[in-house]
């Protein structure tokens, strides 16, 4: 290690390992010394070995992407095995026993994400794109404002060719391009982070009409309440809300929180008291809780009083 | 260093891989049950290789972390089971994510070396930023290394893995993968010596 392009890359790995001779470190101090490489390695390594668990936001995201990705490979996985669900969730919980036991090692650091295996499975939904509104963009037509306000669903928005083919042909191609719920899902979240809100909003709408059973459709009931709330239609969102309500669900604290800014909206203040009363004590560590107590504490609610 | 759960000291790291390995193949079968736990799974993983070469607060971190999870996907039905299944995993994201910060590049030649700034790991101590400023810096230069160079810089200097973990993931013989430390840490040192940035931070390491 007498030349500089001399990278003592074994050294390095005994090093972090806790393996090194005095001696040896020493000599390896002084190549640190000079070497912002190396010294960087050590540190890098000396991070890894101490891996942070990560945040609450990264783990929403991961579900992001998760979901995104699996939309995204959705046609090209053959028809799925009737491989129960209980099979899975045993092999998930041996993994999850397995990293446990090696909790004194790195694996620890991915316990909690091995932990999700035995939960069931998760909304492809981003909480960042729920709290963080889309941008609407300044000259958006919204031809179909008109129509939302209505009770009956906006026309699919995939135009027809013209000029009008036969209906048997519609019929047949109609049937050969159904997009599927995960990639209308995808669809809709495309149209609305680029701003076009009444499109997504179509989309949603189609994916709920075609698909009712599916769990994107009952994803599709929070996130299109939660636009329609942007866009003001507050009875409708009112709607999506309590359609998503109905049943149990992981957004059921984003959905609350929709309604109750709904009913905001519309001064309908005894419901709205009653729906931040209700995600408050559901869910007293949302991050909802702070705007729920500080609305019931203008609504002279005693909810806001009796909660820390 | 080990960080992958497969290193010499890590008595479960075998049935994990199994397990993993059997979740894999479940879902190149079709199983979109099992291939929403694999990538749940692997997500986490995935994220931190894309954040070591991209830097945390890169715009484009998302985009390399679901576009290295279909890569995985779609990588399934190839996947021999032979190897660690991890290091395979590393592999894809690694090629994936150096991929995304070479496009970034090309799109913007303004990098800013504050994204090696990590929530959570924000310097509290003027040696904790040098420490960012030192590996914002590596990151840039890494950039401008060759393809084959990049990637074993990328595990070993910003990744922190072994020399062993290095060449498996990179799928090359160890000789083959020190040559390509060793000539990428010296690019490194060259371009360190030549900014004037790097030598100022340097310098105030007491060179």
């Amino acid at each position: 290690m007498t030349r500089p392009d001399e990278h003592p890359e074994e050294w390095l790995d005994s090093a972090v390992a806790g393996e090194l001779s005095p001696a040896r470190r020493r000599e390896l101090d002084l190549h640190l010394a000079g070497c912002p490489a190396c010294s960087a390695q050590l540190a890098a390594a000396s991070r890894t070995a101490r891996p942070s668990r990560p945040s609450d936001s990264e783990r929403r995201r991961d579900r992001v992407a998760v979901e995104r990705a699996l939309a995204r490979t959705a046609h090209r996985r053959v028809r799925p095995s009737r491989r129960s669900r209980a099979l899975l969730v045993r092999l998930a919980a041996s993994v999850v026993v397995l990293a446990s036991a090696a909790s004194a090692s790195v694996w620890a650091a991915h316990k909690w994400d091995l932990h999700w295996l035995g939960r069931d499975p998760l909304p492809p939904v981003s909480i960042g794109e729920w709290v963080a509104p889309a941008p609407v963009p300044a000259a958006e037509p919204r031809p179909s404002d008109d129509a939302e306000k209505s009770t009956v669903p906006p026309a699919e928005p995939m135009a027809e060719p013209s000029p009008a083919p036969k209906p048997a042909a519609v019929a047949r191609r109609r049937v050969a391009e159904k997009p599927s719920a995960a990639e209308l899902l995808q669809q809709a979240r495309d149209l609305r982070r680029g701003g076009n809100l009444a499109g997504a909003t179509g989309v949603y709408r189609n994916l709920e009409r075609l698909y009712p059973q599916s769990q994107e459709a009952r994803v599709s009931y929070a996130l299109l309440g939660r636009l329609l709330l942007e866009r003001g239609i507050l009875e409708q969102a009112l709607a999506q809300f309590d359609q998503y309500l109905s049943a149990q669900g992981p957004l059921a604290e984003d959905a609350l929180a929709g309604r109750a800014s709904a009913l905001e909206r519309l001064s309908r203040s005894t419901d709205e008291i009653s729906a931040w009363k209700t995600l408050v004590s559901r869910y007293p560590q949302s991050v909802y809780a702070g705007r729920a107590r500080s609305r019931l504490r203008e609504l002279g609610s005693d909810a806001a009083r009796s909660t820390p | 260093m080990a960080q992958m759960p497969d290193g010499p000291n890590e008595p479960s790291a075998r049935p994990v891989q199994e397990a993993l390995a059997r979740m894999a193949k479940d879902a190149s079968a079709g199983d979109t049950e099992a291939a929403r736990m694999l990538l749940h799974t692997l997500a986490p993983i995935v994220r931190r290789t894309c954040r070591g070469v991209l830097g945390s607060n890169h715009p484009d971190i998302e985009d390399a972390l679901q576009d290295s999870l279909v890569e995985i996907m779609d990588a399934l039905p190839n996947y021999r089971f032979e190897g660690k299944f991890l290091h395979y995993v590393t592999k894809i994201s690694l090629r994936v994510a150096i991929a995304a910060k070479r496009r970034s590049a090309a799109r913007s030649r303004n990098l800013d070396p504050l994204d090696a700034v990590q929530p959570g790991h924000v310097a509290h101590s003027p040696a904790g930023a040098v420490e960012l400023e030192r590996a914002a810096l590596i990151r840039q230069f890494v950039d401008e290394l060759p393809r084959a160079q990049a990637e074993a810089i990328t595990l070993r200097v910003v990744l922190g893995f072994t020399l062993e973990e290095t060449a498996a993931i990179a799928g090359v013989p160890m000789n083959t993968v020190k040559t390509r430390i060793r000539l990428g840490k010296s690019a490194l040192r060259r371009r360190f010596q030549q900014n004037s940035r790097a030598r100022a931070i340097f310098g105030r390491f007491g060179q």
